[in-house]
């Protein structure tokens, strides 16, 4: 009898549909349990393009109706103030505060049928960046950690950067689903804050008043010194311990690491063009990251996603004044960000192999409120993709005509993560190995 | 009804020779059975003299032919009436079994509950990760492990407008065409048309699905060989055959319809047809499951490793004893017992948390006394420290925070389960002081276990974790996947926590400018009143009935009315004869100075994940038993042991051990023990806000007093960073010992362990200024960091290094540094 053992987890995790039908298709004879595993290897390295993904994550659930899903026939207290433009996408407007995206909208694809299950901003940014909610738990690790643990650590910098003031979190809490969940703390991400004038800083990075890169290092060699006669033990946590203590070393120590995040080696010119803001600039420091060689660079677009509440720092939370927010400073700042980092991708060649994706927990409510604002919408919302072989210049999905609801498949953000990983190379056999992302499926129009 | 099934001592050898010895004795189980109908199978089970299985060795011949036909495997399928004789032959010996096959005509209809659900959970389409998640797959859900006949019956038949069967052409059913993959399916192929499964399904839809509920139940299952064995390595296989009992009094081979999973598969996997292929040494249980019914039978392998020899090691007490049989058995060499220094570091650690002083560690080694070990012991667990530092282990458990109690109640309540640990007050008592607790939190800080613990499912929840070691939140939805655990067990617990009531008591409203804050919810609550109400049931969610009041073992619990649901959950847990609670305790308490259970996790008791030595488990147990229930008592007998003193270095007869104990675990200090050793070494004490100077880490009340003094601590929260728990769940694993960039880079860069090397109050400040020789400086803090003298080599390095410096306080705080950084100051060991 054939015996599936564990292999049979792999199998059950996804390889899509479509997979199956056309090899099936190909090949009828060749029915075998070994089949479903050669199609997904096949396809995992058929896809497997990302060296690196960049996140960048629009925290407090950025309006689709007042940017990428206008709805200019919709009945006034859904539609909004802002006029429609064309883009390079036949058939596709957005609205008139994203006229640099507009402009080049044929270098990535705008999905406009996202959903989600949750519709609180903690909950929702986990389900957002795990595919999975919080409860009942363990919480699922950040698609980055997935990525983290499947690259390892590469050289001296770690394989999953946040770029930004601090874990993505609302007044009360912050998020579950911020790093390494199920897969532990080891894969957690690692916190870089880059200021509105490129300043970057990681408190433990920063040579202390009295330290110099000569005294760690004279430290570092005392120590070796001293630990010929080391204290023999064997154990597998002390191996551990060792490799991480290594990474941080080369860290702190390796010129590579360190010139990854010195932004003053960009061009003024290139520094200006992604904004003069937390944001801008941190798009560019992802950049660099993901030149370096790190494997997954989530940006954040705020800490809180609150704007004005106290310690908020412009999240796209706008419960109140969220016409002029949108139209005087998170749109502007958007658009040239966005639209810089993608022309720099695209300059450079590194869009070849560099996975742009944008999006938010969820979006917000079609009807204005009676603040004359937005409250929150789990029904709909939108992505963008750019980069690793996504099909450019499309727009997939589309909502009904409030944009309250998909008319087309909903696109889940486990289906984010699994496409994801599938470009990452971590096919449905590693997510099974690692269990995660069981059960998710792939974005196929995308490709 | 939940069966609980101690570890049984004395398990069978089957196999002693690692051979076959060709004139071996054969037996054959069962040498005689009888088939019914034409769909009943039968699995054979062949044993040599050892024994040692050989069911797949043997050849099989029948006689006479067309009554039955026996698979290489041993499996045996009826073909007409009549009484064959198998003979199962190998080399020279023989055996015969003798089958009769009647009814073989008469088809009965397959049964729905007994064969399809069985057939489809065994294949894996209704196991957790396929469709019996709860959400299903692809829009097909079924109940997990097909728990519910009713939810399967109505997806199988009717969902999917019936394309799911086609009884008018079976073939085409989805139910046949997914798995086999003659249709795409997500899930793989996951039987032939060959396969019994196939034909059971196949047959089912033929006869038009039929679902009738069986006139007699299954009321359990057995499995054979029984009881545990021990398997020798390399040619480790057993073949397993399962029995189910009906109502009716009938038995039948259920082999062929059983799903088997084994609890480690880097140990030995098993085929779906129950035949286990062994790896590796170690212990493991495999999970047999047929309908809701679960055994657990435990399997050892071992194997005979070149060049081991067993002299016999130092016994101290009773618990080497225990450890010593599983080495032996399992061939591994325990280590030589470790030096004095080493000695003193580890128990320090361990039983206060901190370091020793540099007079301590010289006091001890001066000593003479033939038993100063024990007497250190003894000193230290009359120690406050030890008191703080336990009670902070048990703050953790219980969930001690500002967060959860505010913070008052949480200084109330660590003091409350500190002087419990001080005065060593019986852990029986204990427990019950807290299951029981009644009244104002701020009179009785026990009671605060139903504040952390909000609501009914919560304290249930807890309280079967801390004192049964049990999980139970799968069974909440569902029955638990590979426990026992029914969801009536689920509610039927949780029933014993629904009569608790929890009144909030509100902070006094200070009287501001005549004004009162008319929003209550503003307020904050300062304690609560907790009491047994008399009323009140717990609602099963697939039922709608009340539920009542149900334990393990024993089943529904009796209650006085007076004493209230939780007393009487309180006597069936520290009763003598309860199966949990000693075990459970004992195991924390080895766990928390071995740094690995008895069982791993250590609270996750279940039949599927046996503990690694049950005899070391069980005599731990039954010692705290008979001594009241002493903490201390339990705690000083591991302490005392040679197993817990043995050195942290390895042989090539010990390097794979991780499980039996054979030599010391190095494990890194916790956040607590981290900051306060650097503290020690150093010579700055630490100021933490919110508590009296002095107060040492390990002490700490709640991890959340108020927010850290950042001037004093640096701006990252150096005990977070090193994985200080939050005390926001009951599980001890909150706690990370996962390593992080960040914690590497606090050591080599951070400002906390920056600021006491620059202090000008710090030791080697102090010793530089009164003049002390640069090498006597470096010998202290070497002393007082790792207990011992630095080496000769590593002196002169170190001296050298200071003496060629031009700033000497420099250099010794590159030196300090430098000593600080090393994996042995890091790691106890």
């Amino acid at each position: 009898m054939l015996d599936f053992g564990s292999y049979a987890a792999a199998s059950c995790s996804g390889t899509s549909r479509r997979a199956f039908i056309r090899t099936s298709a190909a090949v009828p004879a060749m029915m075998s349990a070994g089949l479903p595993a050669m199609a997904e290897i096949e396809q995992a390295r058929r896809r497997a393009k990302a060296k690196s993904v960049i996140l960048l994550w629009l925290w407090g659930g950025p309006s689709h109706l007042d940017m990428v899903d206008p709805k200019p026939d919709a009945p006034d207290d859904f539609r909004g103030p802002f006029g429609t433009i064309a883009t390079r996408t036949t058939g596709m407007h957005f609205t008139e505060l994203l006229p640099r995206m507009a402009a080049r909208s044929d270098r990535y694809t705008v999905i406009r049928s996202m959903q989600t299950t949750n519709g609180g901003h903690p909950g929702a940014g986990t389900v957002g960046v795990t595919g999975f909610e919080e409860k009942p738990g363990p919480v699922q690790p950040n698609f980055g950690a997935i990525v983290a643990k499947d690259r390892g650590q590469q050289e001296a910098l770690p394989p999953f950067f946040y770029v930004g003031r601090g874990i993505p979190r609302d007044l009360p809490r912050r998020i579950e689903g911020y790093g390494g969940g199920t897969l532990g703390k080891a894969y957690d991400p690692f916190l870089v804050h880059c200021s509105d004038r490129g300043d970057v800083s990681i408190p433990t990075l920063k040579m202390l008043p009295n330290m110099s890169p000569n005294r760690i290092e004279d430290r570092r060699t005392l120590e070796k010194a001293l630990d010929v006669e080391r204290y023999r033990l064997d154990s597998a946590e002390l191996e551990r311990w060792g490799q991480t203590y290594q990474s941080a070393y080369g860290l702190l120590t390796d010129e590579k690491a360190r010139v990854a995040f010195d932004l003053t080696r960009e061009s003024q010119k290139t520094r200006s063009s992604y904004g003069r803001t937390t944001f801008g600039q941190g798009c560019l420091l992802a950049r660099r990251l993901a030149q370096a060689g790190v494997p997954y660079v989530q940006v954040n677009w705020s800490e809180y996603v609150e704007t004005f509440t106290p310690n908020g720092d412009f999240g796209w939370d706008t419960h109140i004044y969220n016409f002029e927010l949108l139209q005087d400073r998170h749109c502007p700042i958007f658009d040239r960000a966005y639209s810089a980092l993608l022309d720099d991708l695209h300059n450079s060649g590194m869009l070849e192999d560099t996975l742009l994706v944008a999006m938010g927990e969820f979006g917000r409510t079609p009807k204005i409120s009676t603040r004359a604002s937005r409250e929150h919408w789990q029904h709909c919302y939108f992505s963008l993709w750019a980069g690793a072989g996504v099909e450019p210049g499309r727009c997939i999905g589309q909502s009904d005509a409030k944009a309250e609801y998909p008319v087309t498949r909903p696109v889940t953000p486990l289906m984010t993560g699994t496409t994801m990983m599938e470009l990452c190379g971590i096919g449905a056999k590693e997510r099974a190995e690692m269990k995660v992302l069981d059960g998710g499926s792939i974005i196929d129009e995308l490709f | 009804m939940l069966h609980i099934k101690r570890i049984t001592l004395f398990p069978i050898v089957l196999a002693s020779t690692t051979f076959l010895c060709a004139a071996a004795e054969l037996s054959v189980d069962p040498p005689t059975a009888t088939l019914k109908g034409p769909r009943q199978r039968l699995q054979l089970v062949v044993h040599s003299a050892g024994p040692v299985d050989v069911t797949r060795q043997v050849e099989y011949a029948v006689e006479p032919p067309g009554i039955i036909t026996v698979s290489e495997t041993g499996q045996v399928t009826p073909r007409g009436d009549g009484t064959a004789v198998v003979t199962a032959t190998i080399a020279e010996s023989a055996v015969k079994a003798k089958i009769v096959v009647q009814d073989f005509a008469t088809v009965p209809p397959v049964s729905f509950e007994h064969e399809t659900l069985p057939v489809l959970a065994r294949s894996g389409c209704s196991g957790g990760a396929c469709h019996g998640a709860p959400n299903g797959k692809a829009g097909f859900r079924l109940s997990l492990f097909g728990s519910d006949s009713e939810f399967d019956r109505r997806a199988l038949v009717r969902e999917a407008q019936g394309r799911r069967v086609s009884p008018l052409n079976p073939q085409n059913s989805m139910l046949l065409m997914k798995p086999t993959m003659e249709l795409p399916h997500l899930g793989g192929r996951r039987f032939a048309s060959s396969d019994t499964t196939y034909v059971i399904l196949r047959d089912w839809i033929t006869e038009g699905c039929r679902v009738e509920k069986p006139a007699v139940k299954c009321v359990g299952i057995n499995v054979f060989p029984a009881g545990p064995a021990v398997l020798r390595l390399p040619n480790a296989v057993h073949q397993l055959r399962v029995i189910a009992r009906f109502s009716d009094d009938s038995e039948r081979d259920v082999t062929h319809l059983a799903k088997f999973e084994t609890s480690d598969a880097s140990i030995a996997d098993v085929a779906r047809n129950g035949f286990v292929r062994g790896y590796a040494r170690g212990d493991l249980a495999v999970i047999v499951r047929y309908q809701h019914h679960i055994e657990t039978p435990l399997l050892t392998f071992v194997r005979n490793v070149e060049g081991f020899e067993w002299s016999s090691p130092v016994v101290i007490n009773e618990i080497d004893a225990h450890v010593d049989r599983k080495l032996q058995q399992m061939q591994f060499t325990p280590g030589d017992i470790c030096d004095d220094e080493t000695f003193l570091r580890r128990v320090w650690l361990d039983v206060v948390g901190i370091l020793p002083t540099i007079e301590e560690r010289q006091r001890f080694l001066e000593s003479t006394s033939e038993t100063k070990r024990s007497e250190l012991i003894e000193d230290l667990l009359e120690r406050p420290e030890y008191a703080r530092f336990w009670g902070q282990k048990w703050g953790d458990l219980l969930r001690v925070s500002r967060k959860q109690i505010g913070l008052d109640s949480a200084l109330t309540y660590a003091t409350w389960l500190q002087t419990s640990v001080q005065e060593n007050v019986p852990y029986d008592v204990f427990a019950r002081q807290i299951l029981t607790a009644t009244g104002d939190t701020t009179q009785n800080p026990a009671a605060n276990y139903y504040r952390t613990s909000a609501d009914t499912n919560d304290a249930m929840e807890t309280s079967a974790q801390l004192f049964l070691g049990t999980r139970i939140q799968c069974a909440k939805c569902h029955n638990h996947p590979f426990e026992r655990w029914t969801q009536d067990n689920y509610y039927g617990l949780a029933a014993v926590f629904h009569r608790v009531e929890r009144k909030p008591v509100l902070k006094e409203e200070p009287e501001n400018d005549g004004k009162k804050d008319k929003k209550k919810k503003n307020r904050e609550v300062r304690a609560a009143v907790i009491s047994d109400v008399a009323a009140g049931d717990v609602i099963h969610p697939s039922t709608g009935q009340a539920v009542l009041p149900w334990v393990p073992a024993l089943g529904e619990l009796a209650v006085a009315e007076q004493t209230g649901r939780r007393n009487a959950f309180a006597d069936w847990l520290t009763a003598e004869n309860n199966p949990f609670f000693a075990q459970v305790e004992v195991n924390r308490i080895w766990t928390n100075v071995m740094g690995r259970g008895i069982v791993e996790p250590f609270d996750d008791f279940r039949d599927s994940n046996p503990p690694s030595n049950a005899s070391l488990l069980n005599f731990l147990a039954e010692e705290f038993r008979i001594h009241k229930y002493d903490r201390k008592h339990v705690l000083r007998l591991i302490l005392n042991s040679r197993t817990y003193q043995t050195s942290s270095t390895v042989s090539r007869f010990n390097a794979t051990d991780t499980r039996y104990f054979s030599h010391y675990r190095p494990r890194r200090l916790s956040a607590e023990q981290l900051v306060d050793a650097i503290s020690e070494v150093v010579g700055v004490q630490n100021e933490f806000v919110g508590v009296p100077a002095g107060t040492k880490a390990t002490w700490l009340p709640a991890p959340d007093l108020k927010p850290h003094n950042q001037s004093q601590l640096g701006s990252v929260d150096f005990l977070k960073v090193f994985g200080q728990p939050e005390r926001q769940s009951a599980c001890e694993c909150e706690r990370g010992d996962e390593t992080s960039l960040g914690q590497a880079l606090e050591l080599l860069n951070g400002e906390y362990l920056n600021k006491r090397l620059t202090a000008p109050e710090n030791r080697f400040r102090q010793l530089l200024q009164a003049g002390t020789p640069l090498s006597n400086i470096i010998r202290e803090l070497y002393c007082a960091a790792l207990c011992r003298e630095p080496t000769k080599k590593e002196l002169s390095v170190a001296s050298e290094y200071a003496n060629r410096a031009t700033e000497k306080t420099m250099a010794l705080e590159d030196i300090c540094w430098a000593i600080v950084n090393k994996d042995e100051f890091l790691f106890q060991h």
